[in-house]
């Protein structure tokens, strides 16, 4: 049987072997750089979409029903109320989502940074991105539900708002639930997993008071 | 301007690579995502390279930047991650990985180093390595004396790990 000395003599050897063993050359670097460049914009862009989707929504439909209902004064006005109401949240949603990403793309300091310290700051990063959507979300969620609701009264769907209430609460009701087990399955696969993986990894490096920060 | 820290960066990077492969072959059993991360690495060295300002050596450098990639990588969705190896480098890598791959103890031992924590792989890959208490300190961010005892009990479970492949 081996023992560990003895395999770490052949580690050695193996590392001589290794370093310098891929010698990249300037045309491969370069494609190689194109491809990062490639893959981090279609992230930067799927995160995009996925974290401004319900904003989205909103505001498609809001000018969708504008232009629609044209002389519904009463209706119109409602829709600019919404859109009014929502601008102040998608700017500080960009602001945040901006300070992230440059966090996680633009920030090639970061990388440089002891490893404790680089999971430190992306932790808190994206607890901060976290937090503040999730309190988005509780503004979010019943706003877009009541959008599908108003749609469903005016193309005639659900009865009147003024002769029959409950219908227009139960589709209210069955949107938002709809939302939150939609949202929720968001929130872990984009949050919560890498959140927890990440408190993990800096949980073991705590351990014992052994950070060295 | 940028051809000349190119030819820069490529002949600092040309004189370490193997520190990527490491890194990769301890975090990584996929091949396909092995090279997928090698490629990330190299792309996240290219873009720090500017912030490197030769305070630290270029491999403890480069190690932090590799460690931190790999770390990073691990948390993203398997579903998510995009595997378009660039040819000639996947060959390229292909040779090394064989050849560290031919090797029965190197097999077992990227094998029982599989098995450990995030944070205990760079610590068991700074030592092999051979760098300092000090410079492990530096690059993982925990004390010189934890460094110290982490690599105790390290040891201790890969040598039961490599006993326990042996039988």
């Amino acid at each position: 049987m081996k023992t560990l000395s003895e395999i770490e003599k052949c580690w050695k050897e193996q590392k001589e072997a290794s370093d310098g063993a891929v010698a990249l050359n300037e045309a491969v670097l370069s494609e190689l750089i194109r491809s990062g460049i490639k893959k981090e914009q279609k992230m930067v862009w799927e995160y995009c979409i996925a974290s401004g989707f319900w904003q989205w929504l909103v505001y498609a439909s809001m000018i969708h029903f504008i232009v629609r209902f044209w002389g519904d004064w009463e209706f119109m006005i409602l829709c600019l109320a919404v859109i009014f109401l929502y601008i102040p949240f998608t700017g500080m949603f960009i602001n945040k989502f901006r300070h992230m990403r440059e966090l996680k793309f633009n920030n090639p300091d970061l990388q440089s940074k002891d490893i404790y310290v680089a999971l430190k700051t992306q932790q808190k990063a994206l607890n901060d991105f976290f937090n503040f959507k999730k309190h988005f979300d509780w503004l979010n969620i019943p706003v877009c539900c009541a959008v599908i609701v108003m749609i469903l009264y005016k193309h005639g769907m659900i009865p009147s708002i003024g002769d029959n209430l409950y219908p227009g609460m139960i589709v209210f009701l069955i949107y938002v639930s709809l939302f939150i087990t939609a949202i929720y399955f968001e929130n872990r696969k984009r949050f919560k997993a890498p959140l927890k993986k990440l408190e993990m990894i800096i949980r073991e490096m705590e351990e014992d008071g052994s950070s060295g920060v | 301007m940028k051809a000349d820290l190119k030819n820069e960066f490529l002949n600092n990077l040309n004189q370490h690579t193997g520190i990527i492969h490491r890194v990769c072959n301890s975090y990584f059993r996929d091949y396909t995502e092995r090279q997928d991360v090698f490629q990330e690495i190299v792309y996240q060295l290219w873009k720090s390279y500017a912030a490197f300002n030769n305070e630290s050596k270029f491999s403890t450098w480069m190690y932090k930047v590799a460690l931190n990639t790999a770390i990073q990588h691990i948390r993203k969705d398997r579903r998510t991650i995009q595997k378009d190896p660039i040819n000639d480098l996947s060959l390229r890598i292909a040779v090394v990985e064989e050849r560290a791959y031919s090797n029965d103890d190197m097999k077992m031992l990227y094998a029982a180093i599989n098995t450990l924590t995030d944070v205990d792989k760079a610590i068991i890959l700074l030592y092999l390595d051979e760098y300092s208490y000090d410079e492990i300190a530096i690059i993982t961010g925990i004390t010189k004396t934890n460094v110290s005892v982490r690599l105790v009990r390290i040891k201790k479970k890969l040598e039961d790990k490599l006993r326990n492949n042996q039988r």
